[in-house]
């Protein structure tokens, strides 16, 4: 082989290599070598909008979807029977409250605060203590936070206000619903 | 003198030059290295959509699917084949004193440059995406390097989401790789005009 051949040679190798690579490719896909996408996109359109929809609509979360639990306190101090005035001081109490997820894919619940409204007072108050995964069909167990005091002297409330903030794929979505009182 | 295409042979060879040979041997064997050390550059739009991407490997992932475009994952195949022959042809023209060696050298030293090159181009055709995305009132633009927090409320809802892009530590790799292949080539001079 001679200099002029190997320069040609050289040249032209590039080129063989990707015509090469395409045939074989070209074979290896039934000979349906697309430039298109191909994988299971026909539902993503579809998947994408369901998923927004519902994180974006004025309440994801209503009150049915909650059901009290278990009330407890880090305090010796009888729940049931007991009159405000008794409640010791910044003794808190932790209500395991479940909820079924309404959403259909798995989302992170970040936070969760839950304001008991009578008289456009805020009468009670509980937090969700430490973040939560949701999962689609499955009811979590979240425990929520308050003040004792805030327990014993709610009966009834006019309106709720939720406030949360929720994870789903990379997305954060802050939000505040209004729910009925009792 | 013995003569080939017109030129004396030691004309030919390489010089006897240790160290730049040498350094050859390393950058072929560096060059051989460089498909396999993952993606060049990572688009990340919140989790929705995951973009990896380098001359010679993809992955598009949307919304946890895998995404592929079967012509071009060929396309970046034989980039991958032809850049391991270019480090194979750094290897044998840094072992070897032929006539043919300082070709070999040459070809495959430039190559990783190529490639640096192909992806930078690749990665600022995004600029002009943004306006794109700009005509059609999308809150935010594409970084070309950099994380950016996109934040916007609809009625009492607020959504934020990240936008990450970056260049790995693999293109440091091959850029590197690239500017050690182009002062290969430069120190190893193309051959002198034919002797008529």
């Amino acid at each position: 082989m001679g200099e002029g051949s190997l320069k040609l040679f050289l040249w032209l190798l590039p080129f063989l290599i990707l015509a090469g690579s395409l045939t074989y490719g070209y074979y290896q896909e039934n000979q349906d070598l697309t430039l298109f996408l191909t994988g299971d996109i026909q539902e993503i359109p579809a998947k994408l909008e369901k998923k927004f929809s519902m994180s974006m609509s004025e309440s994801p979360f209503s009150e049915s979807d909650f059901k009290m639990g278990e009330i407890r306190t880090d305090c010796s101090f009888n729940v049931s029977g007991s009159s405000p005035e008794q409640a010791p001081e910044d003794c808190k109490v932790s209500v395991d409250v479940l909820l079924k997820s309404p959403f259909p894919f798995p989302v992170k619940l970040k936070s969760l605060e839950i304001d008991y409204i009578k008289n456009d007072l805020v009468v009670q108050k509980i937090s969700l203590k430490r973040e939560v995964t949701l999962e689609p069909d499955e009811t979590a167990v979240l425990t929520l936070e308050g003040e004792l005091k805030d327990f014993l002297e709610t009966s009834e409330y006019d309106r709720t206000i939720m406030r949360f903030v929720i994870e789903f794929m990379g997305f954060t979505f802050e939000g505040v619903s209004e729910g009925r009182g009792r | 003198m013995e003569e080939v295409n017109g030129r004396g042979i030691d004309e030919q060879k390489i010089e006897e030059n240790g160290w730049i040979k040498v350094l050859a041997l390393i950058t072929g064997i560096a060059v051989m290295t460089i498909p396999f050390t993952g993606s060049w550059w990572i688009l990340k739009f919140a989790e929705v959509l995951i973009f990896e991407f380098s001359p010679f490997d993809m992955r598009l992932e949307f919304l946890g699917e895998s995404v592929e475009i079967p012509a071009i994952q060929y396309a970046l195949l034989s980039f991958k084949i032809l850049i391991v022959i270019s480090g194979i042809f750094i290897v044998i023209g840094a072992l070897t004193n032929k006539w043919w060696s300082r070709h070999l050298l040459r070809f495959g030293a430039g190559k990783p440059a190529w490639f640096v090159l192909g992806i930078l181009i690749t990665v600022v055709l995004f600029i002009p995406l943004n306006s794109y995305l700009q005509n059609m009132d999308i809150p935010f633009q594409l970084p070309i390097y950099g994380e950016k927090t996109v934040s916007f409320q609809q009625e009492n809802i607020r959504v934020s989401f990240k936008i990450v892009s970056k260049f790995t530590e693999s293109f440091i790799y091959a850029l590197i790789v690239s500017i050690l292949g182009l002062y290969v080539r430069f120190k190893i001079k193309p051959l002198p005009p034919k002797k008529v």
